[in-house]
């Protein structure tokens, strides 16, 4: 292919694809031969790598320019040069396309999210605590850690027993249909140790003398965090920071067993 | 063009726009010639941010992110690992340098108009950085699994819980456990170190080409666009290298001195940095005698423990309230740059009021932050909720005294 049927010194490109020079012309010439079609035209230039690239342009384009031909001998509608859209079409496409993204991003976030949930072993952890009561004395008061939080059980005194309904304007809610002691047993209290304001421990102080934060103190939780005072029936006193009661878990009394938590 | 060089760089820069986009947004860059020490808070920042990323790497490195291991692994650090401790109290004397920094860098914002129009979204990123560092700093003083680790992150968890319907589900879903637990400690873990700094440096970028679009403000509230000499270079400003990073420099030495005198005789800060019951184990049954915040979060925490009342006919308990007064005191800054109505930016053209407002809010911040490390009594709870009001009404009023205020003209040069 490095000759015509003139004669002239052709630089071989690629298959079909050719550069030659003319006599009186100073520029490149390209020669194409576009599926059995011949093409020649002076690419004007002198430098050889610019014509080469030329060349490549002007093969692509008349490349493009016959499919573009073609596809318009076979289709009725001139997609490319005049498209047609369907407004609607792409709207609706739009819509359903976001609404089935959505639905994706919300499907993947629930293993996610859901995994930040109590575990099964965190659950079982959780479960119910039993406490033997026989060996706690009046106005004592024992710890016990259910679901990691200290809880309360107070073996109230005839005279603290005496001494809650006193009480009773000093408080915010006197929670009167709970019982005296708040408590489904006459003479225990359980309470969850954990202050209503932000979750300290309440301290227990069942004597009956003035203290630095209650001249007339009747015994009861103090909170050292910020000053929240509770009576021994766990009842929060007006103006101080914590807005409720002492929480009264979930326990039932088995004879001297006391149970802390739900029943399975 | 540096593009069109062949050389290495030229190679590099026809692929990657390496050479213009660091004289866009770091060597050239046009900044005000003159601005005062209030502007060096950012570049800080910076050196910071680079030295918590590098010390909380290595500590990630040693450290144990179970309930078991926790507080052990921080004890290993400390007394085992060949330079340790200096890891440690360089991570933790730079969480509060960090505060210290930021709080000093909003300041500046709100004392020259850092927030005016078109500066919004820089003041924008910057708000939502604070809370990020918040967020950064509450994860991560749980982490050592202290005393005052484990109930300081009790109260603030409790706050989820006091929101009505959804709260204690909410609180049970965040801890993955009935209570705090190691559980909680593993995901504050992967929050303190993945998520939040990732978000955390995402921001950052936001924020530095933010003010690259809009330019750096000065303490006069001048815009430097307006002359500029023949090459475009604004006549009141100078590229950014060499002026203001050797500028820096003399900053950053003075700021390593302090630093490091911190880092090496007062670490714990009295108590301030690295609170006393956080030498003590996590114990959930015993609740230190003293609940105090560290000192950056004081003055918010103050104001958390001001709202002792609620509104009971709308069913908003004293905490709930407290926590929506609290979650207000840093909201409030967002809106700011829609606040502020005065035509002039800095305080220093500024009218009376906005020299008092500022007053008002720099001193009730400081004194909240002082009760805020105190036990709580009567008299406490009065001045705290006093500052409190003075702490929003410069910005509640704000709309008001900057419309109607008399401002001084500002001149046109720097």
């Amino acid at each position: 292919m490095s000759k015509n049927k003139q004669g002239k010194k052709h630089i071989h490109i690629l298959d079909g694809m050719s550069l030659y020079k003319r006599d009186k012309s100073p520029f490149y010439w390209g020669y194409l031969n576009v599926g059995g079609e011949i093409y020649k035209k002076s690419l004007k230039t002198r430098d050889k790598r610019e014509a080469e690239k030329f060349l490549f342009e002007w093969k692509s384009k008349l490349l493009l320019d016959k499919s573009l031909n073609k596809l318009n001998g076979n289709l009725e509608m001139d997609v490319l040069k005049n498209p047609v859209v369907n407004n609607t079409r792409r709207k609706a496409l739009m819509i359903t396309s976001s609404l089935m993204g959505a639905v994706t991003v919300a499907g993947f976030a629930v293993p996610f999210l859901s995994a930040w949930n109590p575990s099964e072993r965190a659950k079982a952890l959780g479960a119910s605590v039993k406490f033997d009561l026989s060996k706690l004395e009046p106005g004592a008061m024992a710890v016990v850690e259910w679901r990691r939080t200290p809880i309360f059980v107070v073996h109230q005194t005839p005279k603290a027993l005496e001494n809650l309904p006193k009480l009773n304007n000093r408080v915010t809610d006197p929670v009167l249909s709970e019982g005296v002691a708040r408590s489904t047993n006459e003479k225990f209290t359980v309470l969850k140790g954990v202050c209503t304001h932000l979750s300290c421990a309440p301290k227990y102080h069942p004597e009956i003398e003035p203290k630095a934060w209650d001249e007339q103190w009747l015994g009861g939780f103090f909170c050292p965090c910020h000053g929240s005072k509770f009576d021994l029936a766990g009842r929060v006193y007006k103006g101080v920071p914590a807005p409720t009661n002492l929480e009264v878990p979930p326990h039932t009394f088995e004879g001297d067993t006391l149970i802390i938590g739900e029943l399975t | 063009m540096a593009s069109e060089k062949n050389t290495i760089m030229g190679w590099v820069d026809r692929r990657l726009p390496v050479t213009e986009n660091l004289e866009r947004h770091l060597t050239k860059h046009p900044v005000p010639k003159k601005v005062n020490f209030f502007y060096l808070f950012g570049a800080l920042l910076m050196v910071v941010f680079m030295i918590q990323v590098v010390t909380g790497i290595w500590l990630m490195m040693f450290y144990t992110n179970t309930e078991e291991g926790a507080f052990a692994s921080v004890e290993y650090i400390m007394r085992d690992v060949e330079y340790g401790w200096l890891m440690r109290y360089m991570h933790s004397t730079g969480a509060s340098a960090f505060f210290f920094l930021m709080y000093f860098h909003m300041f500046r914002g709100l004392l020259y108009g850092s927030y005016q129009k078109p500066k919004e979204l820089v003041w924008l990123f910057g708000c939502f950085l604070l809370f990020l560092l918040m967020a950064e700093g509450f994860l991560g003083y749980v982490l050592p699994w202290g005393q005052m680790s484990y109930w300081a992150a009790n109260v603030i968890l409790s706050l989820f819980g006091a929101i009505p319907f959804i709260g204690p589900d909410l609180q049970v879903w965040i801890q993955g456990d009935f209570v705090l637990s190691g559980i909680t400690l593993s995901r504050f873990f992967a929050l303190h170190v993945v998520v939040v700094p990732l978000l955390m440096i995402a921001l950052v970028v936001f924020h530095i080409f933010a003010l690259h679009e809009v330019g750096a403000g000065n303490p006069e509230g001048v815009d430097i666009e307006k002359y500029r000499d023949k090459k475009g270079m604004p006549l009141d400003g100078a590229p950014f290298h060499p002026y203001k990073t050797f500028g820096a420099l003399p900053a950053i030495g003075i700021f390593f001195i302090v630093f490091f005198a911190i880092v090496f005789f007062a670490p714990t800060g009295g108590g301030y940095f690295i609170e006393k019951p956080n030498f003590e184990e996590a114990n959930f049954l015993k609740t230190p005698e003293h609940i105090a915040p560290v000192w950056y979060y004081a003055p918010f925490y103050s104001i958390l423990r001001a709202v002792t009342f609620g509104i009971p006919f709308l069913g908003i308990t004293s905490k709930f309230l407290g926590f929506i007064i609290f979650a207000a005191s840093i909201a409030i800054l967002f809106v700011v740059p829609w606040l502020d109505r005065s035509n002039v930016q800095s305080i220093r053209y500024k009218g009376m009021y906005s020299k008092i407002a500022m007053i008002l809010f720099a001193a009730s911040f400081i004194t909240l932050g002082y009760l805020g490390t105190k036990p709580v009594n009567e008299l406490r709870t009065i001045i705290a909720q006093i500052c409190t009001v003075f702490y929003f009404a410069p910005f509640i009023l704000m709309p008001i005294y900057t419309k109607y205020e008399k401002t001084l003209e500002v001149p046109d040069r720097l």
